[in-house]
């Protein structure tokens, strides 16, 4: 007699939060949802960020925090056993907005042979798919142009992403989050144009 | 004397001896690091750390592992084994999956959310919320133009792909065509030239700008790469001697009579060729409508 395996509750969201990344990455600019990470308070950017980080983080990658506040960090160790390091050479990098700019800039990129040993970055902004500044996005799993608006972060950044990014295969895979459970992806491969921007109040 | 059985489910823990999906959950997210990777640079083999699985490598341990670390409560799997439900490989995985996740399994393309293939994609359109995982031999195309791993890895980083277009200028010079049956060289968002797994030629304008994701599993070999959706991949060719899918010109199938569907050749009692629908499941479904309409 055999008896079928059962998926625990962590199982259950990290597999949950997989599939919604996977299809954003797959697809991006378009918006999915992650459940909050209820063992790291609750409807905060933070804990949809914690719940990506469970699902891919363990004592075989690294990762670094820009600009953001030591709880997450110090959440993320102790249920991930991930190594905590520099941002130039973190594997998954946790960016508060006003930070993303300065940590694209050190951020790993990969190398030529290698471009899959570059970081992933993951912002946590105010808000997807409303207000904001008016992305115009295109490029695989795009089938013209998709439009994706993120609220929170400076438009600058996606210029300095763009950047970075044009020189492909080599770059930076972003993951945006916000508090109410969105979740919207920028690979490497997508062309991000700023199309309007509210001015910041 | 209490049984161990009994001692585990004192302890509270599943009785189970296995995790959910076979797989343990570092593997699982490994992989699922990887296959996040995959998708952000298409065409581009990702190393993995390809798991000891209850098949030997070469059977398709690649695209389980796939399979196993995307499967969840919500999830249909449908598996084929060159377009047949029913080879001894599709039937064996499906049994895996049905045993280690309690999922249910289906044979209609449509019903499914992931399919686990071996050298076919399904004839029926695939849909955006499906995706299609290929068990992949060689994941390397370059193989045969360069022996050397390190080689052929350097060559993808600089995109110098001359090697391999010579290949495909002596085959024709040789051949008069490209002699490429299945496995059929491809140029992926005009940067990689991937291997897309043994698919007929007839499977490989699927790959293109298609609605499903497809993810491709090498065990063996440890490499992962991935084709998102809506993404150009074009088969090598030469502007005189351009890319043909197999031709089936006035032949069809002998059991449901369909003449748009890749074909299989075998030997009838009498000697002479027969043909019968690869894609098993779509025969089924061309078969009945039929029966249905007369």
């Amino acid at each position: 007699m055999s008896i079928t395996p059962q998926l625990t509750s962590a199982a259950a969201r990290d597999q949950h939060v997989f599939r919604a990344l996977i299809s954003c990455f797959a697809r991006p600019g378009t918006i999915g949802r992650i459940p909050h990470d209820k063992s790291f308070g609750s409807n905060s950017s933070a804990s949809v960020a914690s719940s990506v980080g469970r699902c891919l983080l363990d004592h075989e990658v690294s990762f670094a925090f820009a600009g953001m506040d030591h709880a997450l960090a110090e959440h993320l160790l102790r249920v991930t056993a991930a190594r905590s390091t520099d941002l130039s050479e973190a594997e998954y990098i946790f960016a508060a907005p006003e930070q993303m700019i300065s940590a694209l800039d050190v951020a790993n990129i990969g190398t030529d042979e290698y471009p899959d040993q570059s970081a992933t970055m993951i912002v946590l902004c105010d808000g997807l798919g409303t207000n904001g500044t008016l992305l115009s996005l295109s490029g695989p799993g795009i089938p013209d142009v998709r439009d994706l608006n993120v609220q929170g972060v400076v438009p600058e950044a996606f210029d300095v992403l763009s950047d970075i990014n044009a020189d492909y295969p080599l770059g930076v895979d972003l993951i945006l989050v916000s508090s109410d459970g969105s979740v919207a992806c920028i690979p490497r491969t997508t062309r991000a144009e700023i199309q309007w921007k509210r001015d910041v109040d | 004397m209490t049984s161990v059985r009994q001692l585990v489910q004192d302890a509270g823990v599943s009785a189970s001896a296995y995790s959910y999906g076979f797989l343990d959950e570092t593997a699982k997210r490994e992989i699922r690091r990887k296959t996040l990777k995959a998708i952000a640079i298409p065409g581009y083999q990702v190393p993995f750390g390809s798991r000891e699985m209850p098949v030997s490598r070469g059977w398709g341990t690649g695209g389980m592992q796939l399979t196993l670390s995307l499967v969840g409560p919500d999830d249909v799997v449908k598996v084929i084994d060159q377009g047949d439900d029913a080879g001894v490989n599709a039937a064996n995985i499906r049994r895996l999956v049905e045993r280690t996740t309690g999922l249910s399994t289906t044979l209609e393309t449509a019903m499914a959310s992931i399919i686990q293939s071996r050298h076919r994609i399904p004839e029926e359109a695939l849909r955006s919320d499906q995706i299609l995982v290929l068990q992949v031999p060689v994941p390397e195309p370059l193989r045969n133009v360069e022996r050397r791993v390190s080689a052929a890895r350097v060559m993808h980083a600089e995109r110098d792909y001359s090697k391999m277009w010579l290949a495909l200028y002596e085959d024709i010079v040789r051949r008069g065509e490209v002699s490429f049956g299945a496995g059929y060289p491809v140029m992926v968002h005009g940067r990689y030239i991937m291997a897309p797994s043994p698919i007929p030629r007839w499977d490989i304008p699927l790959l293109n700008q298609s609605d499903a994701l497809y993810l491709f599993g090498a065990g063996r070999e440890k490499r992962i790469y991935a084709v998102p959706p809506h993404t150009s991949v074009e088969p090598l060719q030469f502007d005189d001697y351009p890319f043909a899918v197999e031709d089936f010109d006035g032949k069809s199938c002998a059991r449901c009579g369909a003449n748009d569907t890749f074909l299989e050749e075998s030997i009838s009692e009498v000697g002479m060729p027969r043909f019968r629908c690869s894609d098993t499941a779509h025969c089924d479904k061309v078969l009945e409508s039929r029966e249905v309409g007369t």
